[in-house]
């Protein structure tokens, strides 16, 4: 009799509560922990790790307009075991715009370019090297096209920041560190525990933009800054500098 | 007719006047002198437990009826509370990360996501007292989101509809608000 007596009250304060079925709550954002996290501590870069962070850093750097980079990655070289390596050939870099605009001046070993990129369409004048590879351009001479230069191809991703940045933060063995009581900047180390290859500094409030970039392994090693977010490029000027033959 | 009641002693009936047995023989016993149905023994009238007297047993039952409707009015009275109302939601950018502000008595809230896309995450981590500064750079939303802000009582569906905010108390804001 009491089990009924309990069954009665509880169907009379159901009744009486309304508790009919709820729509599932929504979940908390998976991966992360907000309990512990305080805003005033920067834009959270460091609760996330792995290919997310990678995937933030660079849709940061898309959205966060013109940049200055300039940079260079050297491969070292051990001709011979027995001797101590050395540095190799270098890619240096000066690069300013955006993906879609810019200007740049690229040199890999022995071959350089120089490349004004702008809706207009893209002018472009390589060096002896550069002819040397490419054949059907000349030396010193500036080649226009309409849209997109083919012999750029071979050039991406230095030529598009935010694919840089995907570049140089590969794998899920990325992940950023939590910043401490001051200074301005989080590390994002690129590389598994114990061996980082790759370190990005990035900003610690609003968007991570990069500042600058230092890896270094047995296979070279490769250091960039970022300068100027969102100031603008100007790619008259340049393209001056790249006047188009006459036809 | 004359001689058969006075004039011979040799037929009797009765013993004696006004007893009218038969005969003088050994007296028979009614019954065979066996135990036929059992005894009636008288059993002692059982105590009741002072747990199951009537009178307890309806007290209970009337404590219990009285705390749950008790209970349940409560929780009714919670859930219709109309003094918890997110008014004045704005959204903002504080040290780099979203920041909004909402006017509302001293109660718990919640907060939620909503993509571009309807997909709902609960962000109620990050809320403290009537603000919430949102990580920007965590992954926690995009351009397209927006921000609903409500009483944390309320249940019902996350929604950005205007009806259904205004019944559940809450308030929407979307990121391209801020721009």
């Amino acid at each position: 009799m009491l089990v009924g007596v309990g069954l009665g009250v509880g169907v009379v304060a159901l009744v009486l509560t309304g508790c009919a079925a709820d729509v599932e709550p929504p979940a908390p954002p998976a991966g992360v922990d907000l309990r512990s996290a305080d805003p005033a501590d920067g834009n959270g870069l460091w609760l996330r790790s792995g290919a997310d962070v990678t995937a933030i850093v660079a849709e940061a750097v898309r959205a966060g307009g013109g940049v200055h980079v300039r940079g260079s990655i050297t491969e070292t070289v051990q001709p011979d075991p027995e001797t101590e390596p050395e540095p190799g050939r270098t890619i240096t870099l000066d690069f300013h715009g955006t993906a879609a605009a810019y200007t740049a001046s690229v040199t890999a070993g022995d071959v350089a370019i120089e490349v004004v990129v702008s809706t207009d369409g893209t002018r472009l004048r390589g060096n002896a090297a550069f002819a040397r590879e490419n054949p059907g351009r000349d030396a010193g001479a500036v080649v226009c096209t309409t849209g997109l230069d083919s012999a750029l191809a071979e050039w991406s991703p230095l030529l598009d920041p935010a694919a840089l940045v995907s570049t140089l933060l590969p794998g899920a063995g990325v992940g950023a560190t939590a910043p401490t009581a001051d200074g301005d900047t989080i590390d994002v180390v690129a590389g598994e525990e114990g061996s980082v290859v790759g370190v990005l500094v990035v900003e610690r409030f609003g968007a991570p933009l990069p500042r600058s970039y230092v890896a270094a392994d047995g296979t070279g090693e490769a250091e960039f800054t970022f300068t100027g977010w969102g100031d603008p490029v100007d790619l008259e000027a340049a393209a001056e500098q790249l006047p188009c033959p006459a036809s | 007719m004359s001689g058969y009641s006075t004039s011979s002693s040799a037929l009797v009936i009765g013993i004696e006047p006004g007893r009218p047995r038969v005969g003088a023989a050994a007296e028979r016993e009614l019954g065979s002198g066996v135990e036929v149905l059992p005894e009636i023994v008288e059993t002692r009238a059982r105590q009741r437990p002072w747990w199951l007297h009537p009178a307890f047993v309806v007290s209970i039952i009337l404590t219990f009826l009285t705390g749950a409707g008790a209970l349940a009015f409560w929780i009714v009275s919670m859930v219709t509370d109309d003094s918890v109302k997110v008014s004045n939601l704005t959204i903002g950018a504080e040290a780099g990360n979203v920041t909004l502000r909402w006017d509302g008595p001293d109660a718990p809230y919640s907060l939620y996501q909503v993509s571009a896309d309807g997909a709902v995450s609960d962000l109620t981590q990050l809320v403290r007292g009537t603000t919430a500064s949102i990580f920007s750079a965590a992954g926690l939303f995009d351009d397209g989101s927006c921000f609903v802000v409500r009483p944390a009582v309320r249940t019902g569906e996350v929604s950005l509809d205007a009806a259904t905010l205004q019944s559940q108390n809450g308030a929407g804001v979307c990121v391209s608000d801020a721009r």
